[in-house]
């Protein structure tokens, strides 16, 4: 997925943008959910890190936690990415928001807020 | 309503107070009206006069001044149009005898001034192109004498039109980037001048403005650059200098740099050979302890041939089907390298906040002598004050608070937000040191705190209040001392 810089737009814009960049890689989201889930991250104004990839990914199954095949998908290529992503103060935060999305996608508790983990 | 307007602006009230004798009724009598005429303007006088009454003064300012244009309505400027339009009045005159040596007009430029021409030069450049391809993608006919008559009356017509956009835009980008206003302009100016040039055939070295912009971290750089290009139609690649090793970037080639331009541009190559390269991190080049020193050199090197111009073979197309390649002259392409120069900054202001940054500086931080030779103009972002910061996140329309709020609302709910809680986000932001993204950090952190309500909750109505906002700060501060 792109994540190309958005810090110069407006906001309408920019929503429009991610929600392109959303739609193109998972065509199973339709353009209302991915404006949606737009919103819920900030503007990209620095190049792409791992923060902005974990955000965008975890915002995606954060909304569409009600199909969880879509769900799985992501969490797949959040998997992969966390795998290669730098150890940094936050990976062990990352990874216990992994895990708690596991269960959820093994049913054992609703979709986990950042908050919980 | 006029005067009020007009005296709401502190330069003018500086001047008015200097003259004594000049009364508000004979500044009232001199349009013909009375005070008791006079009606309260809904809102604050001082939105009043940054919206409708200066659109009224731009109106005017056309047709008074057909051989002008109007940048910015300065109190100069509204002098200027009081003596033409209210010519025989004791007062303007009296206003324009003793104050006409310190009067520079500088609202506005006449169109013998360079940067018109170079604007002027632009538009038309522009609209050959699209008139161009009108023609053939109408008739198929070639470019004939018929054409070039009708090109001079369209030219003309679309001049004017198109003179008068170009200057509200460089309006608009400046109230999106509050507390940059100077760079947005002389950024602007630039980059019409380096388009200008590219309209030539041949752009000869060392003629294009290759520019250097430092400025602290958050305060706009890339987003600047990046609006006005968006604004110019002009297509944009960037990359960080750090990324590059001096047998390629990332383990592609340098080139790959022109390809992101080439697709930027819509596969239209002579657009893309007058787009704009984003360097990023440009002083990181010279910094010893992110790479070995001499490979740093060997990168500056050859960035050094890059900028000084030349055909590259460029290859284009889908990697997986058929590849072709085109022939890139880089010699029109303007580059704007980026840099915090944090360091430097520090040791250079240390009485005032006013620094400058000189070729000399460069070099001594260790970037070599031939690429600084390259750098024709050095430009800078200002480190935003918590005023800047308090005007960003009311007034922007790039404010993340703006976001915040409208997020909310795409999920059928409103926020509502206490007054008081704007200056404690600024407080805080400040102390990040990161200039706006400050803003975004505490942001973001209200957002995520918010989710659950946003997405779970039953009200429809959330409130942003003092408490829930320094929790959320706090949050971010304990991390920090935590790391």
């Amino acid at each position: 997925m792109n994540y190309q810089y958005n810090g110069h737009l407006s906001e309408e814009e920019r929503i429009e943008v991610v929600a392109t960049e959303i739609v193109k890689q998972y065509p199973e989201i339709n353009a209302r959910e991915a404006k949606k889930i737009a919103t819920l991250e900030g503007s990209i104004s620095t190049p792409c890190n791992f923060d902005m990839i974990f955000s965008r990914l975890y915002h995606i199954m954060l909304i569409m936690n009600q199909e969880k095949e879509i769900v799985r998908k992501v969490y797949r290529d959040l998997l992969s990415c966390l795998k290669e992503s730098p150890v940094t103060d936050k990976f062990y935060f990352y990874q216990q928001v992994v895990i708690e999305i596991y269960r959820f996608l093994t049913g054992e508790r609703e979709f986990p807020l950042l908050e919980e983990c | 309503m006029f005067i009020a307007s007009f005296t709401s602006d502190t330069h003018l009230q500086t001047l008015l107070r200097e003259y004594d004798d000049i009364k508000k009724e004979d500044l009232f009598s001199f349009i013909g009206i009375k005070e008791e005429e006079i009606k309260p303007i809904d809102g604050s006088y001082s939105e009043y006069y940054n919206t409708k009454f200066k659109l009224d003064l731009f109106n005017i300012a056309e047709g008074e001044l057909e051989d002008c244009s109007v940048l910015e309505i300065t109190p100069e400027f509204v002098y200027y149009l009081l003596r033409k339009s209210v010519a025989g009045s004791d007062v303007v005159t009296f206003f324009f005898e003793s104050l006409k040596e310190q009067l520079n007009y500088s609202g506005f430029i006449p169109h013998s001034h360079p940067s018109f021409k170079a604007v002027s030069n632009y538009l038309v450049f522009n609209h050959q192109i699209q008139f161009k391809k009108s023609t053939i993608k109408n008739d198929f006919s070639f470019w004939d004498e018929e054409d070039e008559v009708s090109l001079e009356v369209k030219r003309k017509n679309l001049f004017t039109k198109k003179h008068t956009e170009l200057w509200s835009l460089l309006e608009e980008i400046k109230k999106k980037f509050i507390g940059q206003q100077r760079l947005v302009e002389e950024l602007f100016y630039t980059m019409i001048y380096n388009q200008d040039l590219a309209s030539n055939k041949r752009v000869t070295d060392g003629e294009r403005t290759i520019i250097f912009l430092d400025g602290p971290t958050g305060t706009g750089k890339t987003a600047i650059t990046r609006e006005i290009c968006r604004k110019l139609d002009i297509p944009v690649a960037s990359a960080s200098s750090v990324n590059y090793s001096s047998t390629g970037y990332e383990g592609a080639n340098i080139t790959d740099l022109l390809s992101q331009l080439y697709q930027a541009s819509g596969n239209n190559l002579q657009l893309a050979e007058r787009g704009v390269i984003i360097l990023d991190e440009f002083d990181k080049l010279s910094d010893p302890a992110n790479e070995g020193i001499k490979m740093k050199k060997a990168v500056q090197q050859q960035l050094l041939d890059f900028l000084g111009g030349g055909v590259y073979p460029v290859n284009i197309g889908n990697k997986f089907l058929k590849t072709e390649q085109v022939e890139f002259d880089t010699s029109k392409l303007t580059f704007i390298l980026l840099g915090a120069l944090s360091e430097l900054r520090d040791k250079k202001i240390v009485d005032s906040d006013i620094y400058s940054i000189m070729p000399e500086d460069l070099i001594t931080h260790g970037l070599e002598r031939e690429l600084v030779g390259r750098i024709n103009t050095y430009l800078h972002t200002n480190e935003y004050t918590k005023e800047d910061l308090l005007r960003i996140l009311k007034e922007s329309s790039i404010s993340p608070m703006l976001s915040l709020k409208k997020g909310i609302s795409l999920y059928g709910k409103e926020l509502i937000i206490d007054e008081d809680i704007y200056e404690d986000i600024v407080n805080a932001a400040y102390q990040l040191h990161s200039g706006a993204r400050g803003l975004q950090t505490i942001i973001n952190n209200i957002r995520t705190s918010f989710l659950k309500e946003i997405l779970r909750g039953e009200e429809q109505t959330i409130y942003l209040g003092k408490e829930r906002v320094k929790e959320d700060i706090d949050k971010i501060f304990v991390r920090r001392i935590n790391r």
